[in-house]
Parts: C-alpha cells; sequence; structure tokens
C-alpha cells in the first residue's frame, strides 16, 4: 500500500515539474533556515561540551557598587484640640529618592578569594579571568590570543575535551608554574601543525615562556567564560593584579550547583552575601550588588542591556519568537495556498477512486502522505544546503571561536519539524480534496 | 466593474482568504525590515570623518611607578621613536575612548538653564594630524593653547549644529563643559564607535584637561602607516614599546579591520534579515504565480465567453489582474493600518519618518510582485481564441 503511494506520489510531482520546484524550493530554504536557526540555538542554549552541565550552573559575571541618595522629608501636622489649643506634631523621613552613584564591573581575586568560598549547593567551583589579550609574533606572524587566566578547579567545572595532554593541577596553580593549555585553533596558528608531539613545547608570551601541558578541542557552546584561547594558572597573571584588594579586578565565577534547583539557593546565598557585605571604610559606595544569574538569563540581560533578568528575557524572547512564527507562517500558508488551488487538477482522479469504493479518509491519508513525501525531499535538500552553511561558518570562523555542531539530537530535531511542517501544509488540502463529491467532479 | 470585481472575489473567499493572509504577513515582515534596512542607511550616510584605512591601534601599559614628569618624557621619546620607524607616517596618544573600541564617555553641563550633552574624547596635540580631521573651522589645539588661561577644546560639526545652529562662528567661545573652555576648533565630522553609529555631539579634550583629573597617563596609541606597510609596521612597533615600558603587555590592532567588527553587530542582522526577506519574497512570488495559473486556467471557459461577446485581450487582463490586485489591498490596508501604530504610539525610539518610508517600500514592492505575478498568466490567457476555448467544454 505505502509502495503504491509511494510511486503514485512520485509520479504526481513528476508529472508537473514547475509546482513542484516551487514547492521543493519553498520547502528546502524554509528547513535550511530552521536547521541553521536551531543550530544557534543549541550552540548557545544547549548543554554542549565544555559545559554539559550548564543546567547546573550559576554564572557570577559581575559586581555593583553603588551609594543611594537620600532625601529628608519633614513634615509638621497641626491638630486642633478639644479645648481650641494647637498641638504641632512634626515627623522626619529619610528616603531614597531614586538616583544613585553606581558602577559595575568584574571582581578582584582577593574579593573572591575571601568572600565566595564555602557556599553550601556547590558542587564545585571556579574563578576566571578572561579579559586579557596576549599578542604573540612568530617570524613577523601576529598571533593575538584572548587569554584566560584560571584555578585547577576550572577544569571540574567545565568538561573541556582534551585532544592531547592533560589539565593543570592543584600543585601546578599553588607552584604559579608557567604552563598552558591550549586550543586546537592556537596550536594550528602558533605551531602550524596539530599533533601529539606539540604537549611540552614552549611558547613565548610576552617575555615569558610557557609550557603546553594540554591541547583542548574547541568549545561548542558560546560562552565568555570558556571562550580561551590559551588557559594559563591564574597565579601567573600580572602580580599587582593578583595582590590587589580593591573589590574591582578582572575576575568572576563560576559555581555548579548539587542540582539544578539548587541553583536558586546559590543565587540567594549570594545575594544575602552582597547585603551583608562589610564595606570597607574608605570605599566610595555603601552597597554592593551581585549579579548572579544562569546562562540564559546572564545571555538575555546582557544582550538586552537590562538588569532584571526575567525582564530581559521577556524583552528578547518575545520578539525573536514572534520573528521566528512569522518567519514560519509565511511559507507554510504559501505551500497550503498552492497545494488548495492544486486540488481542482486531480478532482477526476478522486472522484474516480471514490466511485470504485475509496472511503473519504483514505483518500485524506494519500494525500496527507503525498504531501509527506514532498516535504521529506525537501528536508533532504534543506539538510544538505544547511550542512555545507555551518561547514563554511565553522571554516572560517564567522561566529568566533563556537563551533556549530551537527549532531544527532539536532538531526532528530529537524525530523520533527519536518513532519510537522508537511502535515501542516498537508491536512487543509487533503481534507478539502477528500470531501469532492463524485458526482460534481465526473460532470 | 468594481461592484462585479467585489461579487468575484466574495465567491472565491476561501482561496483570496489565503492570499490575504500571506499578503498580510508579507507586509509585516517587509515593513520591520524596510524600516530597520533604512534607519541604518541614514546613519551609515554620515560620514566618520577621520581615516583609519592604513592605521593601527596601540595599547600599552606605562610603570605604575613612574613620576608625571618621567611618564611625559617617556611618551615624548615613544612617540619620536614610534616615527622614525620606517612604514611610519604618524603617531599620537590618545586617552581611554578609541575609535572603534566601544567605549562611550560623556558628559553634561547646565549653563543656567542651557543644557548639553556631549560624548567625551581625550587626545594629544598630534591627533588630528594622524587621523586627518577635516576643520570647519579653527584648528587643533598646540603647546601654545594649553598654555593659555583656559583649557581649549575642539568639537565636531554635530556639536555646533545642535547647540548652536545660528552662530556664525564658535571660535574663542567660552563654553561650560567640567569648568569653562575656550573652542578653538571645529572638525566637519566625527562619530567613531562604528558605521552605524548615530552622529552625536562630542568635544576633544586636550592633555591638560586630563591630567587636571589626576587621571593615569594616556596608554593608547594611534600610528598611521604609509600605504600599504600596515602589516610591516606592527612587529617593530611591538619591539620598541615593549623595550620602552619594560613591559610585554602591548597589544596591536589594525583599524581597518577594527571597524569591520565594530559595524558586525548590526551587519550581520542586517544580512540575514535581508536575505531571509529576499527569499521569502521569491518564494511568494513563485507561490502566488503557482496560484494564479492555476486558477485563471480553470476560468478558459468564462474567458472564451467574454471574448466571444467583443471584450479586447486587454480588457481580460485587466479583469485578472485587477481581481487580484484588489485583495492584495485588503490585506495591504489591514497592514498599513498596524504598521502606523508603531510611529503613532512611538512604540520604538526610532524617527517616525522611517517607519513611513518602510511602509511606502513594502507597499511598492508588494504591489509590483503580485502585479507581474498576475500579468503573465492573465496576458496568456487572454490570448486565448475564444473558439478553441469554448470548444473543449
Amino acid at each position: 500500500m505505502i509502495k503504491n503511494y509511494l510511486t503514485l506520489a512520485l509520479k504526481v510531482l513528476r508529472r508537473k515539474p514547475f509546482y513542484t520546484f516551487i514547492s521543493l524550493f519553498g520547502i528546502s530554504f524554509t528547513l535550511m533556515i530552521l536547521m541553521l536557526i536551531t543550530s544557534m540555538g543549541d550552540a548557545l542554549f544547549g548543554a554542549n561540551r565544555p559545559m554539559s552541565d550548564v543546567n547546573r550552573m550559576v554564572f557570577l559575571p559581575m559586581l555593583e557598587r553603588y551609594t543611594e541618595f537620600y532625601d529628608t522629608l519633614y513634615a509638621v501636622d497641626t491638630i486642633v484640640m478639644d479645648d481650641g489649643t494647637l498641638r504641632y506634631d512634626s515627623t522626619e523621613t529619610l528616603e531614597p529618592n531614586g538616583s544613585m552613584n553606581n558602577s559595575n564591573g568584574q571582581m578582584s581575586f582577593s574579593f573572591l578569594d575571601k568572600n565566595l568560598r564555602g557556599l553550601s549547593d556547590v558542587e564545585s567551583y571556579t574563578f576566571v579571568s578572561n579579559s586579557s589579550f596576549t599578542d604573540a609574533y612568530l617570524d613577523g606572524r601576529k598571533v593575538t590570543m584572548s587569554t584566560s587566566y584560571v584555578d585547577a578547579s576550572y577544569w571540574e567545572v567545565f568538561d573541556f575535551r582534551f585532544l592531547h595532554g592533560l589539565p593543570f593541577g592543584v600543585d601546578d596553580v599553588a607552584e604559579a608554574n608557567k604552563v598552558a593549555v591550549i586550543t586546537e585553533r592556537i596550536a594550528d596558528s602558533y605551531f602550524g601543525e596539530m599533533n601529539p608531539g606539540i604537549i611540552g613545547r614552549e611558547m613565548i608570551l610576552g617575555n615569558e615562556t610557557f609550557r603546553v601541558v594540554g591541547i583542548v578541542e574547541r568549545p561548542l557552546k558560546d560562552d565568555d567564560t570558556i571562550a580561551g584561547d590559551i588557559f594559563l594558572p591564574l597565579t601567573t597573571i600580572d602580580a599587582r593584579q593578583y595582590a590587589n584588594t580593591e573589590t574591582y579586578g578582572p575576575f568572576q565565577a563560576v559555581f555548579k550547583a548539587t542540582s539544578a534547583a539548587k541553583r536558586e539557593s546559590i543565587k540567594q546565598q549570594l545575594t544575602f552575601l552582597a547585603e551583608n557585605f562589610v564595606i570597607p571604610p574608605d570605599a566610595d559606595y555603601e552597597h554592593i550588588r551581585l549579579y548572579a544569574g544562569t546562562a540564559t538569563e546572564n545571555f538575555a540581560a546582557n544582550l538586552m542591556q537590562e538588569s532584571d533578568a526575567s525582564k530581559a528575557k521577556l524583552l528578547l524572547f518575545v520578539p525573536l519568537i514572534t520573528l521566528l512564527v512569522l518567519f514560519l507562517a509565511l511559507p507554510l500558508i504559501n505551500l497550503i495556498n498552492l497545494n488548495v488551488s492544486r486540488v481542482f487538477e486531480r478532482k477526476s482522479e478522486i472522484a474516480v477512486r471514490k466511485a470504485f469504493g475509496a472511503e473519504s479518509r483514505d483518500i485524506l491519508y494519500q494525500f496527507i502522505f503525498e504531501n509527506l513525501v514532498l516535504t521529506f525531499i525537501g528536508g533532504f535538500i534543506g539538510l544538505v544546503l544547511a550542512y555545507l552553511i555551518i561547514q563554511y561558518v565553522n571554516a572560517n570562523d564567522l561566529i568566533g571561536i563556537v563551533r556549530l555542531s551537527f549532531s544527532g539530537k539536532i538531526f532528530f530535531y529537524f525530523i520533527l519539524v519536518i513532519l510537522l511542517f508537511g502535515l501542516l501544509s498537508g491536512i487543509l488540502p487533503a481534507y478539502r480534496m477528500s470531501r469532492t463529491t463524485i458526482a460534481t467532479a465526473l460532470r | 466593474m468594481l461592484n462585479h470585481l467585489l461579487k468575484l472575489m466574495w465567491n472565491k473567499r476561501r482561496s483570496n482568504g489565503l492570499i490575504f493572509l500571506e499578503i498580510l504577513l508579507a507586509f509585516v515582515v517587509l515593513f520591520g525590515v524596510y524600516a530597520f534596512g533604512f534607519y541604518n542607511l541614514d546613519r551609515y550616510s554620515s560620514p566618520l570623518g577621520f581615516s583609519y584605512e592604513n592605521s593601527v591601534g596601540v595599547h600599552m601599559d606605562i610603570p605604575d611607578d613612574m613620576d608625571s614628569l618621567a611618564v611625559i618624557q617617556l611618551q615624548e621619546r615613544i612617540l619620536r621613536e614610534t616615527r622614525e620607524l620606517p612604514g611610519v607616517a604618524s603617531a599620537t596618544f590618545l586617552g581611554p575612548v578609541n575609535p572603534f573600541g566601544g567605549n562611550t564617555w560623556s558628559t553634561g553641563s547646565d549653563d543656567n538653564g542651557f543644557h548639553l550633552q556631549t560624548m567625551m574624547v581625550f587626545a594629544d596635540e598630534n591627533y588630528a594630524e594622524t587621523l586627518e580631521l577635516e576643520f570647519r573651522e579653527g584648528h587643533w589645539f598646540t603647546e601654545a593653547d594649553q598654555a593659555g588661561k583656559y583649557d581649549p577644546i575642539v568639537v565636531n560639526g554635530k556639536f555646533v549644529d545642535e547647540y548652536y545652529p545660528t552662530r556664525e562662528s564658535m571660535i574663542d567661545s567660552i563654553i561650560l563643559i567640567n569648568g569653562e573652555k575656550k573652542i578653538i576648533g571645529v572638525v566637519d565630522n566625527y562619530k567613531y564607535h562604528s558605521n552605524f553609529a548615530e552622529n552625536r555631539p562630542l568635544t576633544f579634550f586636550s592633555p591638560r584637561s586630563w591630567r587636571a583629573d589626576g587621571q593615569s597617563p594616556f596608554e593608547q596609541m594611534i600610528v598611521r602607516a604609509e600605504p600599504g606597510q600596515t602589516a610591516a609596521i606592527e612587529e617593530p612597533i611591538y619591539n620598541l614599546l615593549s623595550s620602552l615600558t619594560k613591559n610585554p603587555d602591548v597589544v596591536i590592532w589594525n583599524m581597518a579591520q577594527d571597524r569591520i567588527k565594530a559595524n558586525r553587530p548590526v551587519v550581520i542582522p542586517l544580512v540575514i534579515l535581508i536575505s531571509i526577506s529576499a527569499f521569502l519574497l521569491i518564494n511568494i512570488a513563485l507561490g502566488l504565480f503557482g496560484v494564479l495559473f492555476t486558477q485563471i486556467s480553470h476560468r478558459r471557459a468564462e474567458i472564451g465567453l467574454r471574448k466571444a461577446m467583443g471584450a479586447t485581450p486587454g480588457e481580460v487582463t485587466v479583469q485578472f489582474v485587477l481581481e487580484v490586485v484588489l485583495v492584495t489591498f485588503a490585506g495591504l490596508l489591514l497592514g498599513v493600518f498596524f504598521a502606523v501604530q508603531v510611529p503613532l504610539l512611538e512604540l520604538l525610539p526610532i524617527p517616525a519618518k522611517f517607519f513611513y518610508f518602510g511602509i511606502v517600500a513594502a507597499v511598492v514592492t508588494i504591489l509590483l510582485i503580485v502585479v507581474l505575478c498576475a500579468l503573465i498568466p492573465s496576458r496568456q490567457a487572454a490570448g486565448l481564441h475564444p473558439a478553441l476555448v469554448l470548444h473543449e467544454d
């Protein structure tokens, strides 16, 4: 039966090449773009290496220092007493008047070291500074490297895939050993090759020499904390930065909770900590606030320049989803439109089938099936196109260091999307076709 | 005629309903893309006002323990020795706000109710020469200007147009920006964030104003190379500066590449939006063409009859095209009704004119596509011979 339907479907498609082309064009491009969006979305929000546990992570990218301004309100109430005398009642209230002096930025190592160790519900945590760049010159060729200074637990929080070698450990960090973990991209551009032989070789960064101990794969996820080209023990950072006792510095913190639900607890502990932080007596600010949030919250807050995470999420995702729905609706309506107007062409075929005893249901299934065949062909073309574009994007680093993946998970989503698209665009026309009355059609 | 057409449309309300919906959605998408595009095109058309093609930016770390005199001597030596490098045309020191760097410093002042808000750039005496700034009037600050009573400032053209549009000349005016400052020059244009940044009032402050605030010394430089020498000067500059400052933290970037990077947040969405909407348009055009082709070929008998009654091919064509255009109009009308709410209710912080441009452009584009798609099948159908068509039935 299925085989019959399939042969029929392909015959019909071949009979009118122009219409088949129009339909396939719409389907394949729409699905290609959907595929690319899914792939980007996966890189932005998915739980991929080296952030497989992103759903348990709390990020603390910055600290705000602020001083609120207060207004003194002085009010005098007059009350006439029973005996005709006046009584005066004055109140004085001190209220924040809404304006404040504030500044925000990343934190210093000493601040993190002193205050943020020993939170409960935390499985592991790391302090990382990723705001430095190092230029290295090799035979007159410039290699610019984004440099991350990290502690040993960084490699526990993030599950980087080591292509060769191993991460540096607690001892290396404690003794400020000159060791480095580099990404495959830097291995390739600095040494001109990528093989196990690079482990143990030396790199000259500035006027210091570092020994390469590990090479990691490029991240499959886009995030600031893992976007470094080269990772060094945080004790090797500029001595002034390391000893700095101000609250500000180049560091941020990432906590991995024991479970996804415990993230709230960590955020609350951080809020509590900020509220009860003892401000140094000579400081020019009165309060601090810690901006802790999940990866998605921080992403939205950052993009929308909105410090309230839930509002930022709304601001970002409502227009984005509207746009996506609009984008999907147009080709879908187009396809439905095309299918509906082509019902007439096959009226006599349906009428003949019905006259020989086919039920409306059979006709309905047949046409939905035909439409699915068309969608799958279009989907396949879209898949090939999307694959080519992803390869191009990855090869040319068009979106930074992140690599777009083409995983089984995405493929599964994709099949779902094709099915949905096929069903949605097929049901209305198929329903109309199946209701054809024999008498009028065969007239 | 119109009544007749409306009746025809109503009879085919089902298939027309889908076309109506399609036109409406297409209009909404196009309107958004056009408005966004026009808005950014308008910004792109205002010039940057400085040269970046052959320049590199340099960031260095000047030791904290030097006294201010030693710092000035070191900076002078750095400038002198950088200029002597082969391939270097000019060099200048500047404060923390560099072109395409993404930083914004701004300040406001309230002079007896006259309020002004300006962005701030700090630069030394060589800045105008290195960046090849064009002057509307006056000149860049010199050593002599900095010895005068007032701190000298140079403003951009937008500053004058915005706050002093009627003044013939701004030279030697004393105005209040972080204290009394004397304007000694007006540059034609200077907007430094990216090509798509808004042209906003901006003021250049001299090193004297910078030092008065007790800030750490200038640690950024812009070096302009002779044409074609940009890549070649990077390594010598790196070696020179890391030895002079005794610190390897010297970062050098190419300003032309930095400009592309700074434009990226607008260019990438713009390219994505334009290519997606181009694809949607092609898709809609092809779909509409297919639908109209089928629909019209079903009405061969009607065409034959009309022609037999004496209608010319032109009249038949006009009828079919008008039918489709009417449906399109209905869709566009509803779309425009929604679209004008955006500027009327001031939903977005973008000047209203771009939304009106967007509406007009979207309407024109859609009408053009619809008429084209309707014209081809209609003309073909109108050319049919009545005897042939009527015979078939």
